[in-house]
């Protein structure tokens, strides 16, 4: 077990990295949301929509789960 | 879609949609993936060399950790990989045979629609400027129009500009042609 108080003295590792992740992850939706708008409304070929949104998805959401996996490995 | 909200008229065709070269989206790309993989050549340089780090610190033992940091970072770098592959592919001329539609996507919710009707085009201009540029075929193209306010559109790195401005100006000489007829041919000749 990490003890963040050595750098802080007030929170556990784990509970920063929890607060971090859920951060992220909230900054990851409000930014998904913001991209979909952009490619929905202007783009001109619906087949580069789809293959820009799969490569986002297939890149993003490992990464995710990485993340979320190792915060709660912490 | 764009097309849909751009509404265009009946019987106008478009002639061509143009976009930065390529060489603008493969270096904003590349310095990011550059910046993307830094953490993992910085921990594999001092998982190699073995005293660098304390002996109190081991890397296998703060694995989630590493992975958590590597992941954030990886995830943040792709984010912005994906704005600028977004803002690239948004921002571009549309050139029909009756006008002109430049649209710079600035950021995200900072976009700038401009049209101007081909008829009401005074100058257009190219400039190819460095070793690169001349070598790989892309410039700068500004199109000066008749309009009081806002009359320059500039757009730089768009490929083959000077193809692309005989194009407009091709474009513009058949609309003025079929517009006025044998006074514009007169006018043009």
């Amino acid at each position: 077990m990490y003890n963040i108080a050595e750098v802080t003295g007030i929170l556990p590792i784990h509970d920063i990295s929890l607060l971090a992740f859920y951060v992220l992850a909230g900054f990851y939706l409000v930014f998904t949301a913001i991209l979909y708008f952009h490619w929905n409304e202007y783009s001109v070929s619906p087949a580069v929509s789809k293959i820009t949104a799969i490569t986002y998805l297939v890149i993003t959401l490992p990464l995710l789960t990485v993340m979320g996996l190792a915060t709660f490995a912490i | 879609m764009l097309f849909e909200k751009i509404e265009l008229e009946a019987g106008e065709t478009v002639l061509k949609v143009a976009r930065k070269h390529w060489f603008i989206i493969t270096s904003e790309l590349l310095g990011i993936a550059v910046a993307a993989i830094l953490p993992l050549i910085l921990i594999t340089i001092l998982a190699l060399i073995p005293n660098f780090l304390p002996e109190t610190l081991h890397l296998d033992s703060h694995l989630p950790l590493i992975l958590f940091g590597i992941s954030s970072w990886l995830l943040l770098t792709t984010l912005v990989m994906s704005m600028v592959w977004t803002h690239y592919y948004l921002d571009l001329w549309i050139i029909t045979d009756r006008r002109i539609i430049v649209i710079d996507q600035i950021h995200f919710f900072n976009r700038k629609v401009s049209s101007f009707r081909l008829e009401r085009l005074q100058d257009i201009k190219v400039a190819v400027n460095g070793v690169l540029a001349t070598f790989l075929n892309f410039g700068t193209i500004r199109a000066q129009t008749a309009s009081a306010a806002e009359s320059n559109f500039m757009t730089s790195g768009l490929p083959e500009p000077r193809e692309l401005q005989s194009l407009i100006q091709k474009a513009t000489d058949e609309r003025l042609k079929s517009l006025h007829g044998a006074a514009a041919q007169a006018i043009i000749d």
